[in-house]
């Protein structure tokens, strides 16, 4: 068993032990979680700093609603759940607070780099492409490439069916290969 | 564990400052007991307290108490949708939840439709004389406590698309209290049954739809103070 899918075994016992009282769990859930958080964030606000401020609020309403786990069901749809819904409610109330939010491709920090696109061209040049994919399609590919979940659980993330998970993601890695300039494999 | 992994200080004096266990939530078809509880109390209820419709016996078992129970049945399962799609990443999405919606739009209507063709014949002269406005009132009153209930469970769950589980809980409500007054409602006109019947449940779903928009109004309103205070 790898390192990861150990880790992967271990979250549902953490979070009970979190839901016990276990400071240490949370600690732990912390640092097994954090890293992937941030990365997705990342690729949401284009922001290192916002996505920063976006990761500690997650933990708070992760911590708000920890309650809200179900045993048995796997933890990081649920945590990525919330996450990007803290992206979503911050980013309406600097709308409504009429602050307009620019991305400049210039200023665009690291984002994930899936595997399946890495090998086409340079990191910069995927970069760059996949930070000109639609929100929908790069958050996916994010989701499944990148922090390793299964399209059943990217569809859970994002309030869509599995299939939809997958068409999404398989037009995503079209469009990049389009963007790149590679052409689409038969 | 590395510096960098640590959770920040102030995250974590804030976490330890509320650390006490929690109780986990049970599962949302147990959770929607609690509102079938409620049907299965207005349903025994209610006809004993306004009197069972005065053409039951031209109806038949079926189309009184089969359809009401047919429609409280609809009404908790919806509620449980509801409850999953509070649940953050157990959500049902979005085309399962209009699914779930025009369902439930099917059972009332199909209830409706089978009523009039089984009810008397002089319906129409009926309908004259009862109001469409008691229907729709009646109803309210008897779907509101099962909607507020569910509201409170889907809140418990920090639901992720609020305005979602809210017209499901505000669809399942309107089911539950249409199924009850089935028992109780004289008339059987289609039009009677559509459009008064139709517009409480249709009145219910936008009141939770209302509901969510305005839980998910007052939680961006302090995610966004919260983290605006910390840029």
């Amino acid at each position: 068993m790898s390192e990861s899918e150990r880790v992967e075994d271990e979250l549902p016992l953490l979070m009970l032990a979190y839901q016990g009282g276990d400071a240490l769990a949370f600690d732990y859930l912390y640092t097994v979680l954090a890293p992937g958080l941030l990365g997705y964030l990342q690729s949401l606000t284009r922001d290192r700093g916002r996505a920063e401020d976006l990761l500690q609020e997650t933990f708070m309403q992760l911590h708000k609603a920890r309650a809200t786990y179900l045993h048995g069901r796997p933890v990081k749809p649920w945590v990525y759940a919330i996450a990007r819904n803290v992206f979503l409610m911050q980013r309406r109330a600097a709308t409504r607070r009429g602050r307009r939010e620019v991305l400049v491709d210039e200023e665009l920090p690291e984002v994930p780099i899936p595997p399946e696109v890495e090998s086409l061209a340079d990191r910069e040049m995927v970069r760059r492409a996949l930070a000109r994919l639609p929100d929908d399609r790069r958050e996916v590919l994010v989701l499944h490439h990148i922090m390793g979940m299964s399209f059943k659980e990217v569809g859970a993330v994002l309030g869509i069916s599995e299939g939809a998970a997958k068409v999404r993601a398989h037009r995503g890695v079209v469009q990049l290969r389009e963007i790149i300039g590679v052409g689409v494999e038969p | 564990m590395s510096e960098r992994m640590r959770p920040p200080e102030r995250l974590r004096r804030a976490v330890i400052a509320d650390l006490k266990p929690v109780k986990p939530l049970r599962s949302p078809g147990r959770r929607a007991l609690e509102v079938a509880l409620w049907g299965v109390f207005a349903l025994l209820v209610t006809p004993a307290v306004f009197g069972i419709r005065h053409d039951a016996a031209l109806l038949g078992i079926m189309l009184t108490w089969g359809a009401a129970v047919l429609e409280v049945v609809a009404g908790v399962l919806v509620v449980g949708l509801a409850l999953r799609e509070a649940v953050p990443g157990s959500g049902i999405g979005r085309r399962r939840a209009v699914a779930a919606l025009v369902a439930g739009a099917a059972v009332q209507s199909a209830v409706a439709l089978l009523t009039w063709m089984g009810g008397p014949p002089s319906a129409a002269a009926q309908a004259m004389s009862h109001s469409g406005a008691k229907c729709f009132a009646m109803q309210g009153m008897l779907g509101l406590p099962a909607l507020m209930l569910t509201v409170f469970l889907v809140v418990q769950a920090l639901p992720v698309r609020p305005p979602w589980a809210g017209a499901l809980a505000g669809l399942g409500a309107g089911l539950l209290a249409d199924g009850v007054w089935h028992l109780v409602c004289p008339v059987c006109t289609l039009r009677h049954l559509l459009l008064w019947h139709g517009a409480a449940t249709v009145a219910m779903v936008g009141v939770g739809f209302l509901l969510g928009v305005a839980w998910e109004h007052r939680r961006t309103r302090q995610v966004g103070a919260l983290v605006g205070e910390r840029r």
